[in-house]
């Protein structure tokens, strides 16, 4: 299956790229200037551009004239003496109970697929034949003519043209093409458990809406099929099933949730994502440019697992690197330009001893396993990683905060893992590749946990200096 | 896209009502010239390739009229009151693409899909149906990695869940060990994959948040429901006005310090900016740059939030210091130091 909804989209949001990079900075952190952003790693336009794509994205937030207080401020502070811009997303989880990126994406991401999608099948439907739907495509070529015929014009397309249209269709999934036939996709909407004007088909309805609504703003992975959610409604609609506050504008939907609204980086990346996880499926190898802090380098890698960080919302790529010869965990959102790549056989799965089709995939999974086996969170190690012991003792209170982390504790670390001293106070202990990697998580409790000072040596002086650092902040008072 | 990037969805509607009066009975193949008027508001005297060429090609000059057409109210309130009243509805098809269809079947695997369905047939029929495809989002590819996950949900709390959402889509008051509720809003935790409610409280006319995994018994509350209790109010301006009372007056006031010391002991840049603006996206908050090219972040938040606003505050460890107000900064270095300020 080819995936041309994500290439019209890359093709259609003109610089999506930088786009991307411009939300993250300035509309999540703020605070640059046109052209301090014009000279960030990765943003290779000219500073006139990027005053451009700025109003671009105003206009996209302030698009809906009827939420009026939805709007993304950019405003002068007082006293300052630069010109620099501080903006804000108005994200009140009681008001504003919808993915504000989810929602930007949704409402300005239709692709020239989709139009295509409206202006062919509305050639087809007006066709009296049409039913039942399948055909091929000299049947659908000749229906096209019969069509231009009626209203005393010729064809504008090519039979290749319209090969070409079909296909796309077909890519999109909204046409099922097999032996050189073509049939309407039945949609999952037409299913009996939803289509029927029973009270249960209602029900299976309004559940998969509410669905939709909760995973549209907190699942860690997206397709570029966020216009989900919206079809549904569209699709109640023209069932006749009065929807609430009707009006011209996409409606949305009641607010049941306390808005989680901390998935705007995976928003951003899906279409990337969408692409490495059918690399991945296909064993594509895939080049693609990384950009750090400090340079940027290009890469060659067999991707094998998406991995998602659900503290910090991050998404990375596991792979075999084809330049450092060994795995690696890559930033999905720090890279760019991402490909398929061609390479042989041999070179491709020259890290596994003897490759077959049938171990393949638990070979990969074996290296995967490997790798991630002694992580706290993504940080693993390769086959030989050295683990690091870290011994914690928490020592809990009454006070109603020192309660609500005691919960927390008894949550993330499972009953085997910890021995209770009494009522509040517990020791566990960990083994991880990278002990750094679990000092935010340290830091979280305060000083209701202690690092033991027999855990390894480096780690506990990072923890000490953190501590000292952390508390330096506020000698002064 | 650029033509329907510039009109927001509306313009869908544009081809969905044109779509359902095609198919609604006006057999004859539209005109181009009626196409034009649909799109337009008048005619045009363009021919259906053109129309189409238009489209396909993004005319400039089509754009713009589409432009003033979305502008105006009056059109706008006429094709609107055209999908109301002039059109039947019909079972137009609307389908879910190949890349929708994979994200639902992604998000079907979750452990929690199943809490939305009232009936488990349904939700297997759907998947079952979703799982012959061949998507790319398939959850053996994809490692989610939390400090802890909920792997199945017990019957009771599904069931909970079910009709904690149906009660708040109602307006329903629930009664829950003997103390009544009116359910406003359900809360995800994201870092435990947890459930809690936020609802008003009767007896301590209040707002409560109830945790999911607690609540064990829903029973009918004898205040039926909102409309009969509070005739003369209207459910949502009740919530917004008790929500209202609980925002906290100022808002948190913290630096956010973007360089650390490497360990060629030279400042570099952190990516504390990046951590920040993940774990408070919840949140409420405007930031601006001070003169040391720190940022400072103004916080606003609920106080039934302030147990994780805290604790987001002390994951950042070093790289954020809390400015004020007195009370929450003298709060955090209590934490910090392990005793009381004297």
């Amino acid at each position: 299956m080819a995936n041309k909804n994500v290439h019209g989209f890359l093709n259609e949001i003109e610089d999506y790229s930088t786009f991307r990079r411009i939300v993250r900075d300035v509309f999540l952190c703020g605070y640059h200037t046109p052209t301090e952003l014009s000279q960030l790693p990765g943003i290779d336009i000219k500073e006139r551009s990027v005053r451009d794509l700025l109003r671009r994205l105003d206009n996209y937030m302030n698009s809906n004239e009827f939420d009026s207080e939805m709007h993304l401020s950019s405003h002068k502070l007082p006293n300052r003496k630069t010109d620099k811009v501080s903006r804000r997303f108005l994200v009140d989880s009681y008001k504003y109970t919808y993915n504000y990126l989810a929602s930007t994406y949704m409402q300005h991401t239709i692709t020239q697929s989709d139009i295509i999608f409206f202006m062919y099948f509305l050639v087809l439907m007006v066709h009296e034949d049409y039913d039942p739907f399948e055909f091929t495509l000299e049947d659908y070529t000749d229906i096209l003519y019969d069509f231009y015929d009626d209203i005393g014009e010729s064809l504008p397309l090519s039979i290749s043209q319209i090969r070409a249209k079909m296909d796309e269709l077909v890519d999109l999934g909204i046409l099922a093409c097999k032996a050189n036939t073509y049939s309407v996709h039945e949609s999952f909407l037409e299913h009996p458990i939803f289509n029927s004007s029973s009270q249960t088909a209602q029900t299976n309805l309004a559940d998969l809406k509410v669905l939709l609504t909760f995973f549209c703003n907190t699942a860690a992975i997206s397709a570029p099929g966020f216009l989900l959610s919206n079809k549904v409604q569209l699709t109640e609609r023209f069932w006749g099933i009065p929807a609430e506050n009707a009006d011209i504008r996409m409606q949305y939907p009641q607010n049941l949730f306390f808005a989680e609204n901390a998935r705007f980086q995976n928003i951003l990346d899906d279409d990337v994502v969408w692409f490495l996880a059918q690399a991945i499926t296909a064993h594509q190898v895939v080049s693609y440019d990384y950009h750090t802090e400090r340079s940027s380098t290009c890469d060659l890698l067999l991707p094998i697992k998406i991995v998602c960080d659900t503290t910090w919302g991050r998404q990375y790529l596991f792979g075999y690197s084809y330049k450092l010869h060994g795995f690696t965990m890559r930033r999905i959102d720090k890279l760019d330009n991402a490909a398929h790549a061609e390479m042989n056989e041999a070179r491709k799965y020259s890290f596994l001893n003897s490759p077959s089709d049938e171990n393949l995939e638990s070979q990969l999974n074996a290296c995967y396993e490997a790798y991630i086996s002694g992580a706290f969170t993504v940080s693993g190690g390769g086959s030989e990683q050295k683990l690091q012991k870290v011994i914690l003792h928490f020592a809990f209170d009454n006070s109603p905060f020192s309660q609500s982390l005691r919960q927390k504790l008894l949550q993330a670390v499972s009953e085997d893992r910890l021995t209770a001293n009494g009522d509040y106070s517990y020791d566990c202990q960990f083994s991880v590749a990278s002990a750094h990697e679990m000092l935010p998580w340290i830091n979280s409790f305060g000083s209701y946990v202690t690092v033991d000072s027999a855990s390894d040596e480096t780690f506990y002086n990072e923890y000490l200096r953190n501590n000292r650092e952390t508390l330096a902040l506020y000698e002064s008072v | 896209m650029n033509l329907f990037n510039e009109y927001e969805n509306k313009n869908i509607y544009f081809l969905l009502n044109y779509l359902n009066r095609v198919s609604n009975g006006d057999n004859a193949p539209m005109t181009a010239d009626a196409i034009a008027e649909f799109l337009l508001g008048e005619s045009q005297d363009l021919t259906s390739p053109e129309i189409v060429d238009l489209i396909l090609n993004r005319e400039p000059e089509l754009r713009h009229q589409l432009r003033l057409l979305s502008k105006d109210k009056e059109n706008a309130m006429q094709i609107s009151d055209l999908l109301h009243d002039e059109i039947d509805p019909v079972n137009l098809p609307i389908y879910p693409t190949f890349a929708d269809r994979s994200w639902l079947y992604f998000i079907l695997t979750d452990p929690k899909a199943r809490l939305f369905f009232h009936s488990p047939v349904a939700y297997e029929e759907l998947l079952a149906e979703l799982e012959e495809e061949f998507s790319p989002l398939r959850p053996e590819i994809i490692d989610m990695r939390r400090l802890s996950s909920t792997q199945e949900y017990p019957e009771e709390y599904c069931s909970n869940f079910r009709e904690i959402v149906f009660r708040i889509r109602k307006h329903q008051y629930m009664c829950i060990d003997d103390t009544d509720y009116l359910p406003l809003r359900l809360v995800y935790h994201d870092d435990d994959d947890s459930f809690s409610l936020l609802a008003f409280n009767v007896s301590s006319n209040d707002l409560s948040e109830l945790w999911l995994s607690q609540i064990t018994h829903i029973e009918n509350s004898t205040y039926i429901n909102f409309e009969k209790a509070h005739p003369e109010d209207s459910p949502e301006a009740f919530e917004s006005a008790l929500f209202e009372k609980h925002k906290a007056s100022m808002p948190i006031q913290v630096e956010v310090i973007r360089t650390r010391i490497s360990s060629f002991g030279k400042p570099e840049p952190s990516d504390a900016l990046d951590r920040f603006s993940h774990l408070f996206a919840n949140y409420d908050t405007i930031a601006y740059e001070n003169e040391t090219s720190n940022l400072i972040a103004e916080i606003t938040y609920y106080d039934f939030q302030y147990n994780d606003l805290l604790r987001r505050l002390l994951m950042l460890g070093r790289y954020v210091r809390v400015i004020g107000p007195d009370a929450v900064r003298d709060n955090i270095i209590e934490i910090l130091r392990g005793k009381p300020l004297s």
